[in-house]
């Protein structure tokens, strides 16, 4: 199994192939969390803590629950109450944890690049759980992995990526993990909601969701992230739903096959129609957050083999 | 910029950073960086200074925190103070080379100041937010002279006979007013 990073901060540094490892091993995770037992032991003896400076009920619940299947002591810190309130800073923090002693340690923070820094100071393997407007990656691995399995396949697919893409840290992840794996992406939006010079990234920009809809095998509406806000992005909500709001007439010009994702949580009557979401022939957002608790699994276990190889090693050097 | 802003602190003084720029190019900076550092380490010569602590300075490339922001590093990461980091936002955000962030601790015990020359180049110095301050003020002279009085024990404060009395003679004055009228 190819994965030789000792954190899992972004898609950015990962090579196609492991990408595909990390996938490979979370279609056995979901095949374990199907099965009555849902038990494994590939995190035992070994202390996860989760810490999220931005609330996400969802993300660390998932986290939660993938470290308790794998076997590992799961401590939940709510640091928007705690010592972050009180003055504490992320060095701090950081020389706090490592006394603590966790061996994974799962951060969602507000401000891009914090999860980095952190990663710089813990002696943990450290999972980033969303930094910023920066990277989400278990979140576009999950969505790579919902897509191999609805499609197949995870290379030459046309993926139409909507709506609020400028606050998104799950769009940038997903575009830069879809590009590693040669699909061609789309990104339909607003020019307000349009990152500047978005088109580096090697994608095709739409303002129009008929064309950029236009025969895509995927469609992944985005949350409108109202609270990321500040200004007069969008005329109204009204006016945005009815331009980029996914509703089934827009949907007609994908393919007849296309399957409709959203990371939720979602706005309905938004960024996309109730009966979309909940139609079950062509939204696979259920699946997406079964596929999330399998990839999380799958990432914690790959760190946890990393972090016992390289403690094993030292162990070695010690006793020579 | 100013001398004091060279001046090394003494322990009074709030916990300091200061941050400079180096001119060096990616394949000289393994030679700059503080692990490892020995008797050749440039960094401090080119600070102007005697010593450093390696233990206690960082040398890292922008891009390293480029996401994350040099200012928000400070502030944040580090608790330096929101006003003075703001004071040199612009030159902060303009950095894109090579830093070095010299801790306090770095020139603990040392007095003097920082004289830095090519390659290296003051960007600020930036002090801690303090909530709590400490007098400086220290006791005279005088305090500290006088007589330590023999050994009496200090009294427990009296029991309020006065104002029991006084309640009492109250009480008695007014049943007899009321007594008078009846």
């Amino acid at each position: 199994m190819s994965f030789r990073h000792r954190h899992l901060l972004g898609i950015e540094p990962l090579h196609p192939t492991e990408i595909s490892s990390v996938l490979d091993l979370a279609d056995q995770y979901v095949d374990l969390n199907q099965s009555a037992m849902k038990r494994s032991d590939a995190l035992s003896g070994l202390t996860q803590i989760n810490m999220f400076f931005e609330n996400s009920t969802r993300t660390q619940a998932s986290f939660e629950l993938a470290g308790k299947r794998l076997g590992a002591d799961v401590m939940n810190m709510a640091m928007q109450a705690s010592s972050i309130k009180k003055g504490e800073t992320l060095i701090d923090t950081a020389l706090t944890l490592n006394a603590m002693h966790p061996d994974l340690l799962v951060v969602r923070h507000p401000h891009s690049g914090a999860v980095n820094l952190l990663a710089e100071k813990v002696n943990a393997a450290v999972l980033n759980a969303g930094d910023g407007r920066h990277e989400h990656p278990t979140q576009a691995l999950l969505d790579a992995l919902t897509i191999r399995r609805e499609k197949g396949r995870l290379h030459r697919l046309t993926v139409a990526i909507c709506g609020d893409i400028a606050h998104s840290r799950v769009a940038r992840s997903n575009l830069i993990l879809l590009g590693k794996m040669e699909n061609r992406v789309r990104l339909v939006g607003p020019p307000t909601l349009m990152p500047s010079k978005i088109e580096e990234f090697g994608v095709e920009v739409y303002d129009d969701m008929k064309a950029g809809l236009e025969g895509a095998d995927v469609v992944m509406m985005l949350r409108l992230q109202k609270e990321r806000m500040d200004g007069g992005f969008i005329p109204s909500e009204r006016e945005y739903y009815h331009r980029f709001g996914l509703d089934a007439e827009k949907l007609s010009y994908a393919k007849d096959d296309a399957i409709v994702m959203h990371p939720g949580p979602m706005n309905r009557g938004v960024e996309i129609d109730g009966t979309i979401a909940d139609d079950i022939n062509r939204s696979v957002i259920q699946e997406q957050v079964e596929m999330g608790v399998a990839v999380r699994m799958a990432a914690m276990d790959l760190l946890a083999r990393n972090l016992r190889s390289e403690r094993n090693a030292n162990n070695e050097g010690i006793m020579v | 910029m100013t001398h004091a802003e060279f001046d090394f602190v003494t322990e009074h003084d709030p916990r300091t950073m200061w941050v400079f720029s180096l001119d060096v190019s990616p394949d000289e900076l393994p030679a700059w960086e503080p692990d490892g550092a020995d008797d050749q380490w440039p960094l401090p010569g080119a600070l102007g200074v005697s010593h450093l602590d390696p233990a206690h300075v960082e040398v890292f490339p922008e891009s390293r925190i480029s996401e994350y922001g040099l200012a928000r590093y400070l502030v944040e990461a580090n608790g330096m103070s929101e006003k003075s980091v703001a004071d040199a936002a612009q030159s902060l955000e303009a950095q894109t080379g090579t830093i070095v962030i010299v801790h306090g601790k770095a020139v603990e015990g040392m007095k003097g100041n920082f004289d830095p020359a090519h390659p290296a180049h003051f960007v600020g110095r930036f002090s801690e937010r303090t909530s709590l301050k400490t007098s400086p003020v220290q006791p005279g002279p005088k305090v500290s002279q006088g007589t330590i009085q023999s050994g009496e024990a200090a009294n427990p404060p009296d029991f309020p006979w006065k104002i029991i009395v006084i309640a009492i003679v109250a009480l008695v004055l007014l049943g007899a007013i009321l007594w008078s009228l009846a």
